[in-house]
């Protein structure tokens, strides 16, 4: 509704602001404006549009103004003091000067000032860098925006299928069907292995197998080989440059042969630049992918099995995506459609630009771990809290000292400086001082890069390289600071009136306490949920590691082995193994707990459509070895020769998707999905439901196979605290039972926990901001506390001579400040709460979010505020009155 | 639309002249002049009254405060011995600019 008193009410305060505007005019003005306000509502306005038209009827209040200044003031005075700013720039000398003294003799202010600034930057800084470092992720290939990735996506038994992967001859049919496809080639990860050449051997991580298209679609410099030719063989190797320096010293690599899983030699053929480290593709040694279909050539037309491979493709233009994705959806019928109708499922291609897979792919398979957006996110805000808390302490500390300067705002008023004057003054100083604590903060940054190096795993560099971005940045950061930090003070300031400050009465600083009370309780808040978020993620994490998994991932090694040698001995090794004290179980596997299982499509009894489903392979002492659980029915046994051939255990998880009353005995069609390798398995037991993967995940349908092919990992359970000795007498059996393999171990619970790799960083980077940013705070009050403290001096004088104690005083002066920091984690509590759950929603298995958090973050913020605030109260309690009452 | 110098010249013989049938209250001062000239003289409605200050100032007119029926309160000004005479003054200027240009400008509109 419409308040016509109210909006008179405010358009005086407006009139009253001009100060040529007498009350008696103001009544007179008013007295008009109602008049016209009648006159327009009898013809038929509104209230709020007769209000409307008769303010802008009277006109604008300022040319009124200046009329009566006219008037008033005769025929010499200069135009009025609103009218124009009367920039003169010889006062600029004058404005740098003051600004440096102000620095100068108040060295403790100006210091507080400048280095919580700059720690507020320098964080600001760094964030920065690392936003700008994911979010450039990919983009160095020349044509990024024209790369997309082949994804597959659907529904299939019931479970939704998101994969990075495709069939492996996606890629030819591709680029030979589909003109706008330029060039389509396939990654093919390896597992790890060991590669030698002559003495030097070393194991590799990032090996993949590759098309030659690879140099159509991506920009891999090559430095020595020939890119056409480089991977068209078999057995052939591209290297990236550290790694065949890594070999090869100096000599020239091409030609020679790396040997790889001391078994089959690759000849070098091409040496490329090294992939900067914000590639999604971990590349350092790349194997022809014919080396591949040499080696399984079912492999190579086969659109059903696994073996699948990424696909990577080049478009002409980037618009082509839709229109191909749609076309894509036929090749789909084609190959699959039958299928799918059969198992009620649907699949379709989708394409992902290739600069979005860091941030925005969180699919099956995917090439390694990928970062989240949402990551982005946060730590964006923790730049802008960060910031925001250290120009506040800028804002408290400069209007709590106003009263230092009203004389000279006074001054200048009286000699004839305008409001605009003062507060391009006041900002001009902001804005010099975040240019000084800009360098300060450069500085910090510098020596801040080993440590966000080892917290973020990310190398940066100060270099010329990124001046170009750096430096708007920069400039605007210094702008944005200054202003924001400035701008209170400045507007503060200018309104100081020259007859109070001149006269010297009551301090002018005094009135704005509320508004500074309201900084440091904002600045708390900030600080204290943080403290919150960190505890909280430590929880999670901690919850994470110690939770039952339903299996025992400690003390448990495992080794790498494609040794098929070793598979035929098994028994024989295992004893060997055994005869070592302090060794429980030695049992083979496919996979341990934290790498990523196979999948499968399983067709189970009794029901007609196929379900997706993960599975391992073990032998009969897995389930001992890893300490699960059989609840019902029968572990395998090694006795039983058919269990070899057809035996599976299966999870709780399936059992209660199947919805089956009696597992023992039902059967399952298992790798049903193309035309190849069926088979019949038979369930012998149910293990109790346990966590293969990140407790992001929920459990899902599972089987262990006891197909005893392909198993390339033992793992050994151990005794406690035997660890190094241990390992030392596996590395000499090793020697003895495979002589040229090299001994290539792994701790289970290591790898387990490494999953939470992503938690843990936020942890130590929220942390490690959360502890800025109340060193910030802190830093502010203390400035605020020492300027309370050096006010009240006298009052703490008188106190002390009437008999107050010096645990009195310090109380009466920290007091205030506790209160505002007591105030603050009321608010704090529910805002880290509310956040908190959303992350917590992310997994599937959280913690409970404990009310003790938020009891030790409010004490942890009210200690060392405590901490802060007492050395000054502490200080002024302790000195003596009469030095403080003396001149008086 | 009369340019700024015309205005300012007008306005003080326009208001004592308007003075000159007795006092009157500023806002009631602009309707009678919007209605004279038929919104020909469009003025800024605030902008009269620092120019009534000025006038009050010189000593042409004076001024006092009355409460109104509705309870609203209204300067009423009145014209001075001084002001009466500096109209006359005015309008012997007036009377000869206006005289010129009768006789030299055809295209100036008749007054009715």
């Amino acid at each position: 509704m419409f308040d016509i008193e109210k909006a008179v009410r405010e358009w005086r305060r407006g009139l009253r602001k001009l100060e040529s505007f007498e009350d008696g005019f103001v009544a007179e003005l008013e007295s008009h404006l109602r008049d016209e306000f009648d006159r327009q509502k009898e013809k038929g306005s509104s209230d709020a549009s007769a209000f409307a038209k008769a303010v802008s009827l009277v006109g604008r209040p300022e040319s009124i103004a200046e009329e009566y200044y006219k008037t008033n003031a005769g025929p010499l005075a200069a135009s009025p003091s609103w009218t124009k700013s009367r920039f003169s720039p010889a006062l600029i000398g004058n404005y740098l000067k003051v600004a440096l003294r102000t620095i100068r003799r108040h060295k403790g202010y100006s210091f507080i000032n400048i280095a919580g600034l700059a720690l507020g930057m320098a964080c600001s800084i760094l964030i920065i860098f690392y936003i700008q470092h994911e979010l450039s992720y990919d983009r160095f290939h020349a044509n990024a925006d024209r790369i997309f990735r082949v994804a597959v996506d659907g529904m299939l038994g019931g479970q939704s299928i998101n994969g990075a992967v495709t069939p492996n001859p996606l890629a030819p049919a591709l680029s030979s069907r589909y003109p706008e496809v330029v060039a389509a080639a396939r990654f093919y990860k390896r597992d790890a292995m060991s590669v030698k050449f002559a003495d030097r051997e070393f194991m590799e991580s990032g090996i993949v197998y590759a098309d030659p298209a690879i140099f159509d679609v991506f920009t891999f410099p090559m430095i020595r080989g020939n890119v056409k030719a480089a991977l068209e063989r078999s057995r052939t190797v591209v290297l990236t440059e550290s790694t065949a320096k890594k070999y090869f010293g100096t000599e020239d690599p091409i030609g020679k042969f790396l040997k790889f899983n001391n078994q089959s030699d690759y000849a070098v053929t091409g040496v490329i630049r090294d992939v900067p480290q914000n590639s999604h593709l971990k590349l350092s040694l790349i194997c022809s992918m014919e080396t591949f279909f040499a080696r399984n050539p079912v492999l190579r037309d086969n659109w059903f099995n696994e073996g699948n491979s990424y696909t990577y493709i080049r478009l002409d233009r980037p618009e082509t995506r839709k229109p191909l994705e749609a076309k894509l959806a036929d090749l789909m019928e084609e190959k699959f459609g039958k299928l799918l109708r059969a198992a009620k499922g649907r699949l379709q291609f989708r394409l992902q630009p290739l600069t979005a897979i860091h941030l925005h792919s969180h699919l099956q398979w995917e090439f390694g771990a990928n970062s989240d957006i949402l990551y982005i996110y946060i730590f964006a805000a923790i730049a802008a809290v960060i910031l925001a808390i250290a120009c506040v302490n800028f804002m408290n500390l400069a209007t709590a000292r106003s009263a230092r300067r009203a004389r000279e705002v006074g001054l200048r008023k009286v000699v004839g400086a305008g409001r605009r004057d003062l507060m391009g003054q006041f900002l001009g100083e902001s804005t010099s001082t975040s240019l000084l604590a800009l360098a300060v903060a450069l500085v910090f940054v510098k020596l801040a890069l080993p440590l966000f190096k080892s917290i973020s795993g990310i190398e940066l560099a100060l270099g010329v390289g990124q001046l170009s971005w750096l430096i708007p940045v920069f400039f605007g950061l210094v702008l944005f600071v200054g202003l924001a930090a400035g701008i209170y003070p400045a507007v503060y300031l200018s309104a100081i009136r020259p007859v109070k400050a001149l006269k010297g009465g009551p301090e002018a600083g005094s009135g704005n306490a509320r508004f500074r009370r309201i900084l440091v309780v904002g600045q708390f808040v900030l600080s204290i949920a943080m403290i919150s978020g960190t505890r909280i993620i430590e929880d999670q994490i901690r919850f994470m590691k110690n939770r039952d998994l339903g299996f025992q991932k400690d003390q448990i090694l495992a080794i790498n082995t494609s040794d098929q040698t070793i598979l035929k001995n098994l028994e024989q090794v295992k004893s060997r193994f055994k005869e070592i004290p302090g060794i429980l179980e030695v049992s083979a596997t496919s996979h341990v707990p934290g790498q990523t299982p196979n999948n499968n499509i399983v067709t189970p009894e009794g029901l007609e459509t196929a379900m997706k489903c993960c599975f391992i392979r073990a032998d009969a002492d897995y389930v001992r070895t890893m300490g699960m659980e059989i609840v019902k029915g029968r572990n395998f046994s090694k006795d039983m020769i058919s269990d070899g051939k057809n035996a599976i255990l299966i999870n709780e998880t399936a059992v209660r998707k199947l919805a089956w009353q009696d597992p023992i005995g039902k059967t399952m069609k298992v790798g049903g999905a193309g035309p190849l390798q069926f088979s019949s398995k038979t369930v012998v037991g149910v293990v109790r439901d346990f966590n293969y993967s990140s407790l992001r995940n929920s459990i899902e349908p599972f089987y262990i196979d006891n197909d005893m092919s392909s198993l390339d990992v033992l793992a050994v359970k151990i005794k406690a605290d035997q660890a190094g000795r241990i390992v030392g007498e596996l590395k000499k059996a090793w020697k003895t039972i495979s002589p040229d393999k090299l001994f290539d171990f792994f701790f289970v619970d290591e790898l387990f926990d490494a999953q939470y790799r992503s938690e843990e960083r936020l942890n130590t980077i929220f942390s490690s901001f959360s502890l800025m940013a109340i060193a910030i705070a802190c830093l502010g009050l203390f400035g605020l506390a020492s300027y309370m403290a050096e006010r009240r001096k006298k009052e703490v004088g008188i106190r002390k001579v009437l008999g107050a104690s010096i645990g009195e005083v310090v109380g009466l002066l920290s007091a205030q400040f506790l209160k505002l920091v007591g105030l603050a984690a009321l608010i704090a509590w529910p805002i880290a709460y509310l956040g908190m759950s959303i992350w917590l929603r992310g997994f599937a298995y959280r913690t409970p979010i404990s009310p003790w958090t938020f009891v030790f973050s409010g004490l942890a913020a009210l200690a060392i505020a405590f901490l802060t605030v007492s050395y000054q109260a502490v200080r002024a309690a302790s000195a003596n009155p009469v030095d403080s009452l003396k001149y008086e | 639309m009369i340019s700024k110098a015309l205005m300012a010249a007008s306005t003080k013989p326009i208001i004592l002249s308007i003075l000159l049938e007795g006092e009157d209250y500023g806002y009631n001062i602009i309707q009678r002049v919007k209605d004279a000239s038929n919104g020909f003289l469009e003025w800024s409605d605030g902008m009269l009254y620092p120019v009534l200050q000025r006038l009050e100032k010189e000593g042409f007119i004076s001024s006092r405060w009355i409460v109104s029926e509705g309870g609203r309160y209204r300067k009423y000004y009145q014209i001075t011995d001084a002001g009466r005479t500096e109209l006359e003054a005015e309008m012997v200027q007036w009377g000869g600019v206006f005289g010129a240009l009768a006789k030299l400008c055809p295209l100036l509109p008749a007054v009715d």
